[in-house]
């Protein structure tokens, strides 16, 4: 802990003790995940376990670090519980993607591409018949990689309505050294770089009928945003479920969302995903050697959701800073919250009690939103569109620099600053970008003071 | 929440009031510098004597590949047996981004990453042609072997660069040379059974390319002296090195990440990625030393490199150590301390040896034995988070990321 954190800690005693709140700050606010925050504003701010766990559940979080770390291994191995990695992959590890619990980015120029990813489709939601529903450059020995994927770049300019002038780098994506022949021609791809893992079981215990209960998709109250629920399906219970968790809110729950990840990402095969991410049309990944059916141990599982479930949410600082507080309250004015949900409180939870009841302030709705053309993918999943994106979180990321070095943000990092992030909103997001757009400096910069305070 | 809240800022509040000491200002003779290099001669010793078991590993492994005889195998084995006794004790000394795992170029991935890709390296049951071993388009260098490594686990944690090579596999350290030497373990009753035959060159070789196999061996043990006699430079006294600049530092900076250091190493890595994750699966190989049945030996000398540090020792002679400060400043935490020390190392010993059996079966004596040392370096491990505040170092976090 910082001296600065010992100091808002302080703070925050004192307001506590006396019952009344300073400067009309609340003084919960900082506390982002309730009772499962940590004050901790550096390098390891996304990777701490919530305060006050029981030994079995603190036991339960480090094995699933370690597994969520350890590379996997090809099979047949001595170690049985840990191989099966591809025949296709992505990653050899949960880690190699979530680096240090927080989010991807793009690669550098010529770099490979690892802690992000591409989505394959036909129209329709098919798989592309080739290479499958994920393009996955890696492979074990023996087995041909599907390629590389490269990004290139071109610049979009514009300018704040004082004048001041902006520019974005707009990615596009090409394939290259395909190894299993050409792609179909109405491929639809969508990049997405690896989200962060962090307060995960909070967001899941937010109740189901609160983020309905915003769902307004025809815009019946005609404020110009819509927000969609992702119905999917919900392999575990065999039923449709609301979905939560992905960048188009594609999964119901973390532990699904892990298995899907282990499935697509690792290559690991599960008890919830059996199947290994290998087409009709690529004979050598199918008749590599498997690691089990399934590969993965259920209790294996178990430990890397639990990891996620119990990864704290870093406290915000500087909450009773004054452009902080100016910069909150422009959030709310240009609109950002409307989408940007501020506060939830969870339901009870029966494994984990301790992340029951929290007043949490994660900054999503979990809804869908149309985003606009500019940031579409044009590539649907589930009952979400082509340009539809689920409102991702806003908790912790005032410290994805101190994290993860460096500032890539939205689905495909290709804002490479909160600035840039703001500026790529379109569709129902509209509105608030220009919003943002007509303000003089000092209220743009109090805007990103408050984001840098999360 | 507001229960919550006042309980986690108690702690915190005590430490900002404070607390008793917060200085060099120790009552007796015991000076936190001493104590730091105390623990610079111990880390030096150490890494040297796991030099010097390499280097007999080395001549072992030489003798075997110019002359496979069962004999020559036998002499090859036991020197690496003998090899993991000191460099066990040395895992210690991570987690601080020191010589052994700094981001840039510390070679604990090139050294002991775990689990290893057997494929990748040699043959494998029902894959006789798979690894480097069989592609002879592969030369076996040092540098090619030590290209086609993973970047090991320290990168894996900084690799917000993108510096890191995502497609290499683990194929180097000791492990590696244990798979070479024992083969794959895929039987309950012992550990893995590769003949001396596999390294022939004649028809009464019993796997292709002996030769090459013989090269990788080789190869991959020169590797690992190098990468330990770096270690042994680093911490050498008297040179203008990682260990001069490490003394020159703040007394106070080095203890926390000393201490912080071993709090990591007794809970989040020998405790539950070393030992509970396999009482959870009850999978005989997930283990760090499957292939010779050796893990109850790694998990003891780890146990013992906690001790070695806290204690200030190695080779049975102490001198000025984090627990003799402890003892000035809280003795009934200094107590506590010895006591964690103790238990913990007698509930390691009194795992039935192999590991591999003792996990196999749940609820069975040897892994109830299993999961009480697991609960005793746990607690050890918060106990060691306590001698930050103890001595006015503020809190040290030992549940950071390995």
């Amino acid at each position: 802990m910082t001296s600065r954190a010992y100091l808002s800690s302080l703070f925050v005693l004192l307001a506590a003790c006396s019952g009344e709140a300073p400067n009309d700050v609340d003084p919960t606010e900082a506390w982002s995940g309730g009772a499962a925050t940590v004050f901790d504003d550096g390098p390891d701010a996304y990777s701490r376990v919530v305060p006050e766990v029981t030994r079995d559940d603190e036991r339960t979080f480090f094995k699933g670090r370690a597994l969520f770390r350890d590379p996997w291994v090809t099979a047949p191995a001595s170690t049985e519980t840990r191989d099966g990695l591809g025949p296709l992959f992505n990653a050899r590890s949960c880690e190699q993607c979530h680096v240090r619990d927080g989010r991807g980015r793009p690669p550098e120029p010529d770099g490979p591409m690892v802690s992000m990813l591409i989505r394959l489709s036909i129209p329709g939601g098919a798989p592309e018949p080739t290479y499958g529903g994920q393009f996955q450059p890696q492979s074990v020995l023996g087995v041909p990689s599907e390629g590389r994927a490269t990004i290139t770049h071109t610049t979009m300019t514009g300018a704040y309505a004082d004048g001041t002038p902006y520019s974005l780098v707009v990615p596009s994506y090409s394939f290259e050294d395909l190894g299993y022949g050409p792609m179909a021609p109405d491929v639809e791809i969508s990049p997405r770089v690896a989200p962060a893992v962090y307060g995960l079981g909070l967001l899941e215990a937010i109740p189901e009928a609160a983020i309905r209960a915003l769902a307004d998709p025809d815009d019946a109250d005609g404020d110009g945003i819509s927000g969609r629920a992702n119905e999917v399906w919900d392999v575990r219970a065999e039923a449709p479920a609301l979905g939560r968790f992905g960048w188009k809110a594609g999964q119901p729950t973390v532990e699904q969302q892990s298995a899907a990840a282990f499935a697509g990402d690792i290559g690991i095969t599960s008890s919830l995903f059996t199947a290994e991410e290998c087409t009709e049309n690529q004979a050598p990944c199918r008749d590599a050697i498997s690691g089990g059916e399934p590969e993965l141990l259920d209790v294996i599982l178990d430990n890397v959701v639990g990891y996620g479930r119990l990864l704290a949410v870093p406290a915000r600082r500087n909450v009773d800073d004054e452009r902080v507080r100016r910069g909150k309250a422009l959030f709310a004015e240009a609109k950002c919250a409307a989408c940007h949900v501020e506060t939830f409180v969870t339901g009870e939870v029966d494994d984990f009690p301790l992340l029951g009841g929290q007043t949490i302030h994660p900054y999503t709705d979990l809804l869908l939103h149309d985003m606009g053309p500019e940031l579409a993918d044009d590539r649907p999943e589930a009952l979400a569109s082509g340009t539809e994106w689920r409102t991702p979180a806003l908790w912790g990321i005032g410290l994805l620099e101190t994290v993860n070095n460096h500032t890539r943000l939205m689905h495909d990092g290709r804002a490479r600053s909160l600035e840039e992030a703001i500026l790529w909103h379109g569709g129902e997001a509209a509105e608030a970008r220009e919003t943002f757009a007509a303000w003089a400096v000092e209220d743009r910069e109090a805007l990103l003071a408050f984001l840098r305070s999360l | 929440m507001k229960k919550t809240t006042l309980m986690l800022l108690f702690p915190a509040l005590l430490v900002g009031c404070g607390g008793d000491d917060d200085g060099d200002d120790d009552t007796t003779g015991v000076s936190r510098q001493a104590v730091v290099a105390r623990y610079a001669e111990v880390v030096y010793a150490s890494y040297s004597d796991s030099l010097a078991e390499a280097e007999k590993l080395q001549t072992a492994v030489d003798a075997f590949v110019a002359s496979p005889t069962a004999a020559t195998h036998e002499a090859a084995k036991q020197a690496w047996l003998a090899a993991r006794v000191p460099y066990g004790q040395t895992e210690a000394y991570r987690f601080y981004d020191g010589p052994i795992d700094n981001p840039t170029d510390g070679p604990e991935g090139q050294l002991n990453a775990w689990p290893l890709d057997e494929a990748y390296i040699d043959y494998v049951e029902g894959s006789t042609l798979a690894g480097i071993v069989n592609d002879v388009s592969i030369d076996i260098t040092k540098a090619r072997l030590s290209a086609l490594n993973e970047g090991g686990e320290g990168d894996i944690v900084q690799r917000g660069s993108g510096a890191f090579d995502a497609e290499a596999a683990v194929s180097t350290g000791y492990h590696a040379i244990e798979f070479l030497l024992w083969g794959q373990d895929r039987n309950v009753d012992g550990p893995g059974e590769r003949s001396h035959t596999d390294y022939l060159t004649d028809a009464s070789a019993t796997a292709p390319n002996g030769d090459r196999r013989g090269l990788y061996l080789t190869t991959v043990t020169d590797l690992l002296v190098d990468d330990l006699q770096t270690l042994v430079d680093a911490w050498e006294p008297g040179a203008a090195n990682y260990r001069a600049d490490f003394e020159a530092a703040d007394a106070d900076e080095n203890l926390k990440k000393i201490i912080g250091a071993v709090g990591i190493l007794s809970k989040g890595e020998l405790a539950a990625e070393r030992m509970d994750v396999a009482l959870d699966t009850n999978d005989q190989e997930d283990e760090h030393s499957c292939f010779s049945d050796n893990t109850h030996v790694d998990i003891a000398m780890n146990g013992k490199g906690i001790d070695n540090v806290l204690r200030g020792q190695w080779d049975g002679v102490g001198g000025p150590s984090i627990l003799d400060l402890v003892r000035e400043n809280d003795e009934a935490l200094a107590n506590q301390l010895d006591e964690d020390l103790t238990s913990s190392l007698e509930a390691i010993d009194a795992i039935p040896a192999p590991f591999d059996q003792a996990i196999s079966v749940r609820d069975s004596e040897g892994w109830t034995k299993v999961n009480d040392a697991v609960n005793l370096l746990f607690d050890q491990g918060d106990r060691i988070a306590e001698i930050g505040p103890a001595l006015g170092l503020g809190n040290i976090s030992v549940e950071l990321p390995e």
